[in-house]
């Protein structure tokens, strides 16, 4: 469990495409968002949405790039990866 | 949890699901979270997921993901296949905050996400569009224009109550 801070989503250049699926990729240039506890993922079917959440827990690995979900304690600022898993494999899990 | 949890407990005795968790904590708090659900644990302890309604799959599934112990849980459409008095139910769970758990909430309902969300990631075609404050994502006009969120600026100043709507059947 969590002592008080932030949560930074984080990704580097990160790219997925499906490799049964070569129409849809998703593209997540270089961006960062800070929250404290609650964040939407919005958008129309097919926006890539779901795609993203299962980049987030794990689930799928970016196919270039990267994308992690930090963690900062707010007395020490010190980042550590936040454990957003899935028992799809064999991590530590929420589901 | 993934949008269709449901077929990850098919086989799986409800009771079984309890000795995976890893402290007495999680298991209390599985087993509060149905009844909170309307699922009393006493009644599906001995069920196979397969014998279980798919709504009351989902209770299960939700009641498991919420209970765990860990930094955060990322629902996918998470109001999907529960009625609506369930889905207000889980609503005022996820605004009251799920003990200190961070909450990745993904949804096509933006009702849903302003009212439980502090801040937005927007994705179109593949591409993250936007990310901010919800009362910025509702300035940005020629991005509401293109996924679909203009009539929601519209609304945002008379929006329902928490749990007074009708809510849709994805």
């Amino acid at each position: 469990m969590n002592s008080p801070g932030w949560f930074r989503i984080k990704g580097w250049n990160c790219c997925f495409r499906y490799p049964d699926n070569p129409a849809f990729t998703l593209q997540l240039p270089d961006f960062s968002l800070v929250f404290e506890r609650v964040v939407g993922i919005y958008g129309l079917n097919a926006s890539g949405k779901s795609t993203f959440g299962k980049l987030l827990s794990g689930i799928l690995t970016p196919s270039v790039g990267e994308l992690t979900v930090e963690f900062f304690d707010a007395v020490s600022h010190q980042p550590r990866r936040a454990e957003f898993s899935t028992c799809l494999n064999n991590r530590k899990s929420c589901y | 949890m993934p949008q269709q949890p449901e077929e990850l407990l098919l086989g799986l005795k409800i009771e079984e699901i309890v000795r995976r968790f890893h402290d007495d904590k999680s298991s209390s708090d599985f087993i509060q979270l149905l009844e909170y659900f309307g699922l009393p644990y006493a009644s599906v302890r001995a069920a196979y997921g397969y014998e279980l309604s798919t709504g009351q799959l989902r209770k299960v599934a939700l009641a498991f993901g919420l209970s765990y112990s860990c930094d955060g849980i990322i629902l996918d459409e998470p109001t999907q296949g529960l009625s609506a008095q369930i889905c207000r139910r889980l609503e005022q769970l996820l605004t009251a905050g799920i003990s200190d758990k961070a909450l990745v909430l993904i949804s096509h309902d933006f009702r849903l996400l302003a009212r439980v969300c502090t801040d937005l990631i927007v994705f179109d075609e593949g591409r993250v569009v936007f990310t901010g404050t919800i009362g910025q994502v509702l300035l940005a006009a020629p991005l509401n224009d293109r996924v679909g969120l203009t009539k929601f600026r519209l609304l945002s100043e008379s929006m329902s109550p928490l749990g007074s709507e009708v809510y849709e059947s994805s």
